[in-house]
């Protein structure tokens, strides 16, 4: 008997896998992932997370279908949302706002003065986590006036206020009774604000499914359910795209997995429409001019870059025609930057020249120019993780051979990328605006020291009088003062070149035939679904 | 056999101990401070020192090296490996519900690369030089050839979309299953079914086959010898291709948008998320040095040599 003990342990334990796996079938029923055809199953690479309307850990899509603002960004400008109507004292520090009546928040509580001061003392009371807002650090107080009006008492004059209260988070309303002890920084127990959807199931990593809200002040919206599913890989979203296990994707400006032929593909089968945005962000190239033995601290060096940079390939063969060709930092249609600036296409000529005029010189035999025994190079460092930034770097690499500039790559994963911009060890670093509404003021913000395109205005010969534009233009109250700040502010980053722009990002939608309305809110990181409808 | 299972339980309580600590070392290590990547994986825009340096207090991360490690250690004794920086949730609850989700599926994986590559193991063994077992090696070592990624998409598109047989993606259901685990075995039983063949052929050479089948045993009960002392071998390697698997599971994860182990290591790794790091170095070693113990053991108990040794 002895000698076969060993063999029946192996059949034993075989057994018992046996038996774990046949339960584990038996156990698991089907979840229900298929839905009716007025289901829009939205397909996203990431989990909603936390969505605290107070926080930035959660989706911000997801926080836009459960939270509401006092006001809205729209291309108009901010425009009513929970408030109806609001006025601005004379000295721009105290703002009145008249809230809508009749709102409820998704508990039944009620939308009221009280309950927004709530919430943006909650948020007050966390404001170094919101430093990048300059509204934050001016909130002084939040008053109730009556039930339905309040009142925002700011330190200084801030133009952009409405805009920061219209952003979703961290001003979003939330019921005071999801607070922990009146706080909110530390986490909420529930999910509730006063939105057009309710989150009603969340299975961390697979799903979050969200229900029309019936209570909405705005009206049920027309689609009543949306579940949002992950799927991490873009090839596997495209299948299940393909199979209608997922009938809904917005894609990411500077982080899409998608590929842009196959999105094409998809929209000639008939099955799905494809609807595009206008541009919502600019690809840029973040050149560090504060070290002075970088060839880059040269502003001939920094044009002739601009000049070698062939966008239309950019734009057209390596994203498909996805983005567009970008000469400015911001576009047109960014408030205050409709300005006339300097064209600088795609001219490798005249980057030749600006580099010989400037002492680079290329010797006979060999590929990059040289000036006193130094060779014409620097570092590019993309974000790896970032789909499509290896290949515009690596095409942005032979553009720069073509003139003669040596251009090393380092792609490394982001945080090894956010160290790099806050410590200014680069010498160009690829980076993506963040779109309106948080342009351009967020953006002028951030060239200032300790900014994040801090390092690239440090060693421009105006960098003092920059800064103080910025700060002027932050607290004007007059609307032509601050478009001509605005104008010197990025006519000076443009004539300097000390970000380069290379592509604007569009967004592309693919949803249902029969799903209409689907249009673009201003913030790229949200969706108007309350507008969607079924046909 | 008691004292050998006592002796091997006592060597492996020290190797658990020294990876931990070299874990918990070479992660603190990482020059990009796990305060301001927190901050940064949940999306706050712009990160100021002073946000940084009161995160770091939050976090405890202001305390010295040793008493970190220290603390760390004695909760991890007791299943309590912190909070996550980036969630702000206890890591077990991180953890736990995805490190299940692996184990179903590396269980199933396992079930299936055992009776799989025992199968072919015998059947190429016995046939050994003929066509099939020719074809079936040449098959079996392709599918150990490419990489899991391509194999994965092509039977998705294959199986869910054209067929329309099974589900894409995701868990719920014995169906969804059925993908990942092909995916995930292929590879394997391609390694683990030559391992027992080669051992069979090998086994076939010795006398005491030969002296088996001379004494008219039937062909039966000589291949049930010849497979028993092939097994050794792949016992050990069978043994650790389960920890191997719940710590390579993560390009299966992400084809099949499976919520387990991998992805959330991953990901907790490009967040600096080092609780949630150490907390999984920590399970997988435990498994690995689990299963190592579990190799010795089963081996011993077939092999009475070993005990002695």
């Amino acid at each position: 008997m002895r000698k076969y003990q060993g063999t029946r342990v192996i059949i034993a334990g075989a057994l018992i896998l046996v038996l774990v796996a046949v339960l584990l079938f038996s156990t698991y029923g089907q979840t229900g992932q298929s839905e009716d055809e007025s289901t829009l199953i939205q397909a996203s690479s990431h989990d909603i997370g936390d969505i605290n309307g107070h926080l930035y850990g959660g989706a911000q899509m997801a926080q836009g279908m459960v939270y509401e603002t006092l006001v809205e960004n729209t291309v108009n400008g901010p425009g009513p949302r929970l408030a109806e109507s609001w006025n601005i004292s004379e000295d721009g520090k105290v703002y009145t706002f008249y809230l809508l009546k009749n709102v409820t928040f998704q508990d039944g509580e009620p939308f009221n003065a009280q309950a927004v001061k709530e919430n943006i003392d909650a948020v007050q009371r966390n404001k170094e986590r919101h430093a990048w807002l300059a509204l934050a650090s001016r909130i002084v107080s939040c008053d109730v006036v009556d039930n339905y009006t309040v009142k925002l008492v700011l330190s200084e004059a801030y133009y952009p206020a409405l805009n920061e209260l219209g952003y979703t988070r961290p001003y979003s309303m939330m019921s005071p009774g999801c607070f922990i002890n009146g706080e909110t920084k530390d986490g909420v127990s529930g999910y509730i604000g006063t939105g057009p959807y309710k989150l009603t199931e969340h299975v961390e990593d697979q799903y979050a499914a969200f229900e029309a809200n019936p209570d909405y002040w705005g009206g049920e919206p027309g689609v009543k359910k949306i579940i949002r599913k992950v799927l991490p890989i873009g090839q596997t979203t495209l299948l299940a795209l393909q199979k209608k296990e997922v009938n809904f994707l917005v894609t990411e400006t500077g982080g899409n997995m998608l590929d842009v032929q196959a999105v094409r593909d998809l929209g000639k089968t008939g099955d799905y429409r494809i609807t595009q945005s206008d541009p919502v962000s600019t690809k840029i190239l973040l050149v560090n001019t504060g070290n002075p033995e970088s060839p880059l601290a040269e502003k001939p060096v920094r044009e002739a870059v601009w000049y070698a940079i062939d966008r239309d390939s950019l734009a057209n063969d390596l994203l498909g025609g996805e983005d567009f060709p970008a000469e400015t930092l911001m576009s047109k249609a960014v408030p205050y930057c409709n300005i006339d600036l300097k064209v600088r296409n795609f001219d490798p000529e005249k980057a030749r020249q600006i580099l010989d005029a400037a002492g680079w010189k290329l010797e006979n035999g060999s590929e990059y120019r040289t000036r006193d025994g130094k060779t014409l190079k620097f570092n590019l460092c993309y974000f790896s993780a970032k789909a499509g930034q290896k290949a515009m770097s690596e095409l942005i690499q032979s553009n720069l051979k073509a003139v003669g500039i040596q251009l090393e790559l380092t792609g490394e994963e982001n945080n090894a990328c956010y160290d790099r911009r806050k410590t200014g060890n680069y010498d160009m670093l690829f980076d993506v605006t963040w779109g309106v509404p948080y342009e351009p003021h967020c953006t002028a913000n951030i060239l200032k020291p300790g900014g994040s395109y801090g390092d690239t205005t440090k060693g421009l010969p105006e960098a003092e009088k920059l800064y103080r534009k910025v700060d002027e233009v932050l607290a004007s109250r007059d609307e032509a003062a601050r478009k001509e700040l605005y104008t010197e502010i990025f006519s000076t980053v443009h004539e300097e070149a000390n970000i380069i722009p290379l592509t604007y990002g569009r967004l592309t939608a693919i949803s249902p035939k029969n799903l209409e309305n689907v249009h673009f809110l201003q913030n790229q990181y949200e969706l108007p679904f309350k507008d969607l409808q079924f046909e | 056999m008691r004292a050998y299972v006592i002796k091997r339980i006592f060597a492996a309580v020290p190797l658990f101990f020294i990876i931990s600590f070299c874990s918990f070392l070479l992660i603190n290590l990482s020059p990009t401070d796990p305060a301001e990547a927190a901050l940064r994986a949940n999306d706050v825009p712009v990160v100021t020192q002073e946000l940084v340096e009161q995160t770091r207090e939050q976090l405890g991360l202001d305390r010295p090296f040793l008493i970190r490690y220290g603390n760390w250690l004695s909760d991890s004794l007791h299943l309590n490996f912190g909070q996550s920086y980036v969630k702000r949730r206890p890591v077990s609850s991180l953890i736990l519900p995805a490190f299940l989700n692996t184990l179903k599926l590396v269980t199933v994986t396992s079930v299936t690369v055992i009776f799989l590559s025992t199968a072919f193991g015998v059947f190429c063994a016995l046939r050994e030089g003929s066509r099939a077992d020719k074809v079936t090696r040449g098959v079996l070592f392709a599918f150990t050839a490419v990489p899991s990624y391509w194999v994965g998409i092509l039977m998705i598109w294959f199986f869910a979309v054209r067929l329309n047989l099974l589900p894409t993606s995701g868990m719920g259901s014995a169906a969804h299953y059925i993908l990942p685990v092909a995916v995930m075995s292929s590879g394997y039983i391609g390694f683990y079914f030559r391992l027992i063949r080669n051992s069979m052929v090998r086994n076939n050479g010795e006398n005491y086959v030969l002296y088996e089948k001379a004494s008219g045993l039937p062909d039966r009960l000589v291949n049930r010898h010849i497979l028993r002392n092939s097994l050794q071998t792949a016992v050990s390697g069978f043994c650790m291709a389960v920890p191997g698997m719940l710590a390579g599971t993560v390009v299966v994860e992400n084809v099949f948008a499976w919520p387990g182990i991998g992805r959330l290591c991953v990901s907790a790794i490009f967040d600096r998320d080092l609780p949630v790091v150490q907390a999984y170095i920590i399970v997988v070693a435990a498994f690995f040095i689990l299963f190592n113990l579990i190799a010795d053991l089963v081996n011993a108990a077939i092999n009475p040599k070993l005990r002695e040794e």
